[in-house]
């Protein structure tokens, strides 16, 4: 990895994860190294391994989620254990600084387990067990430094012998004080156990699965802070102390690596975030695909309406007329020898009735396709329509060329029915069309100043919609402002919708 | 009359063809197409060419576009347009400047033979003949302020008739009244539509056109 590739935030990361190293070793030098004999090897070691593993941690997930508190509070974490480890120090200032600061490992911990896993404190409970963390793990429990002095103290014959923060020797008060901070907390932290183990539990199933972890080993590590404080609590009981404080801190030990667990868990998870997104999105392709199959399903049917009533007006219609007119022509031959001029009145019958059949067929010719729009495009179609409508139309059309020949059907069918809805329903005076085209796109517009009311799922509009929808087009009925109806087809002229686009 | 008439169905053509010749005129040619049309327009220069709208190879205005061209390259020749459909658009289209022997019929209205034969002559003459229906429709165009309101009913007959390209006595005769009848109903309607009077058929086509068109 080239450095010059990295962002600041992760340059200083590493500078961060360079500091933690040598505090690290600096520590476990100053352990083996000091002249109190209250620091085992294996304690140093242990408590060198739980910082790195918070840094570490931490430093990994302030990198993935750069906004999440969680990350910079373990490192935090880290670094504290290391310095709440100074009081085995032999150098008297270390000490004091390890004695003040021992407990904010812990108020580190708290808030890093409260606010897991958005990094963001949810309730009035949270935000009570954060504040009281810091209060009593900062600032109550690092008061007594000012009043310690190990010289005195008999549980501490081997400690360093001088305290250079001290201000007052009261060995009572800074027991008084502790175990009354002791006595407070020990509630404290049982609660939030309850706390936390609500809240694991009350996580859906999937989020649970990456949070366990840190769940387990969190809950586990606060209780068995409470009950070391506990046994600090009642009479010396040497061994039985240790036991509790050693089980205590390998259980914290572990809570980083419950961190990367979940961690690593949620990256799992975020390939079944992935799978979800897929879900969703199949989901959705779905809905449309329905959709398009219903509007599809609606278009053939509308295709078969049509047919058959193009049938029945052709049987009912001009194929009546013309067998009738067969009947008509084949009388007036019988009778054109001796009733000359009936046969002619049959014959003057006949040719109106083929003129009518003739007007029918016309009529029904311009209903399935309109020549003048193959012939001349929407503009003059549209105007033929207009000149055709009983109220006045007022056209306001702006559209250079020809159209792609779906698009010009789609438009001039929207306008025709729409206008076949104003003068049926509308009760209006008036008709205005615009057509016009906006950035790629055919608009259509035809608006009256009638009473409105117009029903987009009447069959008409319905399938002057799926018309429009066939072209990836979107048809619209709305009220006009104040009064009348406004009906819009916005159509993309795009290559999809026929040549030339 | 020498008419040559264009239409691409053979039974149609023929059908039209005889029907001419009954009624007297001399069919000088046939054609199927606009080409073969042409051709035969620039080669006979008949009196009056009959042109079927819809001809190969497209089967759209062809034929609109061959009458234009006649109009253009040869006046003299009277066109007489036929159509399955009728567009006042289109009339518009081939009068461009003038309705001087020219026609845009149904082509229903061959069946009723006098009023095509009719319409054949006033063409072959240099004059006019329009649809009744291209008529209805730009005089039943609805308008915000109709002028045509102030006319008497039969007036609007009378206008109707001008506007197919009927003469006075053409006028007279189809609504059973006297010649100065007629001539009354045109004076009264030109000064009530505001129109200057005009002295030929074909003129005074163009003029109602152009009042009803604007």
């Amino acid at each position: 990895m080239r450095l010059g590739a990295l962002t600041p935030l992760q340059r200083a990361l590493i500078a961060i994860a360079l500091l933690g190293v040598l505090l690290g070793i600096a520590l476990f030098v100053i352990a083996t190294t000091s002249a109190v004999p209250a620091a085992p090897l294996l304690e140093a070691f242990i408590t060198v391994l739980v910082g790195w593993s918070f840094i570490g941690t931490g430093l990994f997930a302030w990198d993935r989620r750069p906004t999440n508190l969680i990350g910079q509070l373990m490192v935090c974490v880290g670094f504290f254990v290391f310095i709440a480890e100074l009081t085995v120090s032999d150098i008297p200032l270390a000490a004091a600084l390890g004695f003040a600061f021992n407990s904010l490992p812990v108020a580190f911990l708290i808030h890093l387990l409260i606010v897991f896993p958005s990094g963001r404190a949810r309730s009035r409970a949270d935000r009570f067990f954060i504040g009281y963390a810091y209060l009593a793990g900062g600032l109550i429990a690092g008061l007594p430094v000012f009043f310690y002095n190990p010289a005195t103290d008999p549980d501490c014959a081997h400690c360093v012998t001088s305290n250079p923060l001290l201000i007052h020797d009261s060995l009572d008060f800074v027991n008084t004080w502790l175990n009354t901070l002791s006595a407070v907390s020990i509630p404290v932290l049982f609660a939030l156990f309850v706390h936390l183990v609500r809240r694991a539990r009350s996580e859906d199933p999937g989020e649970r699965r990456s949070q366990e972890p840190v769940w387990w080993a969190g809950g586990a590590t606060v209780f068995l802070f409470a009950a070391t404080l506990l046994t600090n609590l009642g009479p010396e009981s040497g061994n039985y102390d240790d036991v509790v404080w050693y089980i205590a801190n390998i259980v914290f030990a572990t809570v980083p690596f419950a961190f990367l667990l979940g961690l690593l868990r949620t990256r799992l998870s975020e390939a079944d975030l992935v799978a979800e997104e897929n879900v969703r999105l199949d989901a959705e392709l779905q809905a449309r695909l329905d959709e398009l199959r219903e509007s599809r399903a609606r278009i053939v049917e509308a295709g078969y309406v049509a047919r058959r009533k193009l049938e029945r007006d052709l049987h009912d219609g001009a194929q009546q007329r013309l067998v009738g007119l067969a009947l008509d022509l084949r009388l007036a031959r019988e009778r054109i020898e001796d009733d000359p001029r009936t046969a002619a009145a049959m014959l003057d019958e006949a040719s109106a009735e083929l003129s009518l059949a003739t007007e029918e067929l016309r009529e029904l010719a311009r209903g399935i396709h309109p020549a003048i729009l193959s012939d001349r495009g929407l503009e003059a179609a549209v105007e033929s329509l207009a000149r055709r409508a009983p109220l006045p139309v007022e056209i306001n059309a702006s559209i250079e060329g020809r159209l792609p020949e779906p698009v010009e059907a789609a438009a001039y069918f929207v306008v025709a029915e729409a206008l076949t809805n104003v003068v049926r329903h509308a009760g209006a005076n008036r008709a205005g069309v615009g057509i016009r085209r906006d950035d790629g796109r055919l608009v259509v517009e035809v608006t009256d100043d009638g009473g409105g009311g117009a029903d987009p799922a009447g069959s008409g509009l319905r399938g002057l919609a799926d018309r429009v929808a066939a072209l990836d087009g979107r048809l619209r009925v709305e009220p006009s402002g104040g009064h009348g109806t406004i009906v819009r087809a916005d159509i993309p002229l795009r290559q999809g919708n026929g040549a030339g686009a | 009359m020498r008419v040559i008439v264009a239409e691409d169905s053979v039974l149609l053509r023929e059908g039209v063809a005889r029907l001419l010749q009954e009624a007297g005129h001399e069919v000088v040619g046939q054609a199927g197409d606009p080409d073969d049309l042409m051709r035969k327009v620039r080669a006979h220069k008949p009196d009056l060419a009959v042109v079927d709208v819809r001809m190969p190879p497209t089967q759209t205005d062809e034929g609109l576009r061959a009458a234009k061209e006649i109009r253009s390259e040869l006046p003299g020749v009277g066109v007489l347009v036929l159509s399955a459909y009728v567009e006042p658009a289109y009339a518009q289209e081939l009068l461009a400047e003038n309705a001087e022997g020219l026609g845009y019929l149904l082509k229903d209205r061959v069946s009723d033979v006098t009023a095509f034969a009719d319409a054949v002559e006033r063409v072959g003459a240099g004059g006019s003949a329009l649809d009744p229906e291209v008529v209805s429709a730009l005089m039943g165009r609805t308008r915000e302020d109709d002028p045509l309101e102030e006319l008497t009913p039969r007036e609007r007959e009378v206008l109707g008739l001008m506007a197919e390209g009927r003469s006075n006595a053409a006028i007279a005769e189809q609504l059973v009244v006297t010649d100065r009848a007629v001539e009354k109903h045109v004076t009264s309607i030109f000064s009530k539509l505001g129109l200057a009077a005009s002295g030929e058929d074909h003129r005074r086509v163009l003029a109602v056109l152009r009042f009803l068109e604007a």
